[in-house]
C-alpha cells in the first residue's frame, strides 16, 4: 500500500491502472514499399517523398513513417538527392 | 552494360536554340565514346525550392544511356563544371529495379495504375456515401417515431403525477401545471415513479408557490424519506399517511 508523502500529488502507482497506454495502437504499421512490392524510388518525384519529411523539410523517423530499415535508407538517399536538385528545400517553413 | 542516368538544370533565361544546344552538347559527348543513349526527357521549367545562382527557376534535363565503365561520367561533369549554363547536376547509376522502373514510367504504366487505384478509390467513396444517405434518411424516420412516442410517454405520466399534487395540496391550479412543466423539464417523469414525490416535485416545479413553501425545508437539505417530509410538512393528515403506509409497503 503505497502512502503519498505529498499530499495533493498522485504517485505514480495511483494513476497505474486508470488507462491503457497501448489503448490506440490497434492499426498495425507496416512498411510500404514491402506491401506493395514498390523496389525502387525514384527522387525525382518531389510529390511522392513529401509524404517521408516534416513540414519542415526534415526527415521523418522510421518509427513514424512505418518503413523498413532497407527502404528508410533508400528514402533518405533520394530526399537528399532531390534536395541537391533544388526539388526539395533543405530547410523550410510551413512546407505541408 | 551499366545504365546511368543524369540530371541537370539548364539556366532558364537563354533563348530557346540556346538551350536546345546545350542539351545536344553533352548527348553528343556520350555518343561520342559509344555509349547507348536509352532516352532524353526534358522536365520542363520549375520553380526552384532555393536559389542557386541567383536564379530563381530552371529547366531540368535528363539523360539516360549505357555504358561499359564509369570513365565517361568523370569526363562529362568535368563537362559540366565548366559550362556556365548548368545550374546543378546529378549522375547515378541504375540498378535492375531502377531500369525497370523508368521503362514503366515511359510506357504510362505507372501512371495507369495510378489512375486506376483513384479510379477506384473514387467509386468506393461514392459508393459509401450513398449508402450513408440512405442510412441518414432512415435514420431521421425512425428518430421522429421515437421522440414523437417519447412525448407521449411524458404527457401521460405528467398527468398521473398531477394527480397526486392536486390530492396533495388540494388547490386546483397545480392540475395544469405540471403538464407545462414536464415538457420543458424532464425530471418529473421520472420522479412520477417514486412515491417520494412531493419533495422532487417541489424541487423541480417552482410556480406552484403554495406546495413549495410548505415543502421548503426539507427540499434544502436532503429528500431521503417521504417520512421526514410528511412528519414536518403541515398538512391534511389523511392524505399524508396514505402515502407514509404506502411507503412503509414499498
Amino acid at each position: 500500500m503505497a502512502v503519498q508523502k505529498r499530499s495533493g500529488r498522485t504517485s505514480r502507482e495511483d494513476i497505474k491502472f486508470l488507462s491503457n497506454p497501448n489503448i490506440g495502437n490497434n492499426r498495425k504499421k507496416y512498411c510500404r514499399f514491402r506491401k506493395y512490392g514498390i523496389k525502387h524510388i525514384d527522387y525525382k518525384d518531389p510529390d511522392f517523398l513529401l509524404q517521408f519529411i516534416n513540414e519542415q523539410g526534415k526527415l521523418l523517423p522510421r518509427r513514424i513513417t512505418g518503413n523498413s530499415l532497407k527502404f528508410q535508407r533508400k528514402i533518405a538517399t533520394a530526399v537528399k538527392r532531390a534536395r541537391h536538385l533544388a526539388m526539395l528545400p533543405y530547410v523550410a517553413d510551413l512546407l505541408k | 552494360m551499366r545504365q546511368y542516368e543524369t540530371t541537370f538544370i539548364v539556366v532558364p533565361a537563354l533563348p530557346d536554340g540556346e538551350i536546345k544546344k546545350a542539351v545536344k552538347n553533352y548527348k553528343d559527348i556520350l555518343e561520342k565514346e559509344g555509349c547507348e543513349i536509352v532516352h532524353v526527357d526534358e522536365i520542363g521549367l520549375r520553380q526552384l525550392t532555393y536559389p542557386i545562382k541567383r536564379h530563381n527557376s530552371g529547366i531540368y534535363f535528363t539523360i539516360e544511356y549505357k555504358s561499359e565503365n564509369g570513365e565517361i561520367i568523370d569526363k562529362m561533369e568535368l563537362v559540366f563544371r565548366r559550362d556556365e549554363r548548368i545550374l546543378r547536376f546529378l549522375s547515378v547509376r541504375l540498378d535492375k529495379f531502377g531500369v525497370k522502373y523508368n521503362e514503366d514510367k515511359r510506357s504510362g504504366v505507372i501512371d495507369k495504375r495510378k489512375n486506376d487505384l483513384a479510379a477506384e478509390r473514387a467509386k468506393e467513396r461514392a459508393e459509401q456515401e450513398a449508402s450513408n444517405k440512405e442510412k441518414r434518411a432512415t435514420n431521421r424516420k425512425s428518430q421522429k417515431k421515437k421522440s414523437a412516442e417519447r412525448a407521449k410517454a411524458k404527457e401521460d405520466a405528467a398527468l398521473a403525477k398531477a394527480k397526486v399534487t392536486d390530492a396533495e395540496a388540494g388547490i386546483a391550479k397545480t392540475v395544469e401545471v405540471p403538464a407545462d412543466v414536464a415538457k420543458t423539464v424532464e425530471v418529473p417523469a421520472d420522479v412520477a415513479k417514486t412515491v417520494e414525490v412531493p419533495a422532487d416535485v417541489a424541487k423541480t416545479v417552482e410556480v406552484p408557490a403554495d406546495v413549495a413553501k410548505a415543502t421548503a425545508e426539507p427540499v434544502v437539505e436532503t429528500v431521503d424519506t417521504a417520512v421526514d417530509v410528511a412528519e414536518e410538512v403541515s398538512l391534511d393528515g389523511d392524505i399524508l399517511g396514505d402515502l407514509t403506509d404506502s411507503d412503509k409497503k414499498g
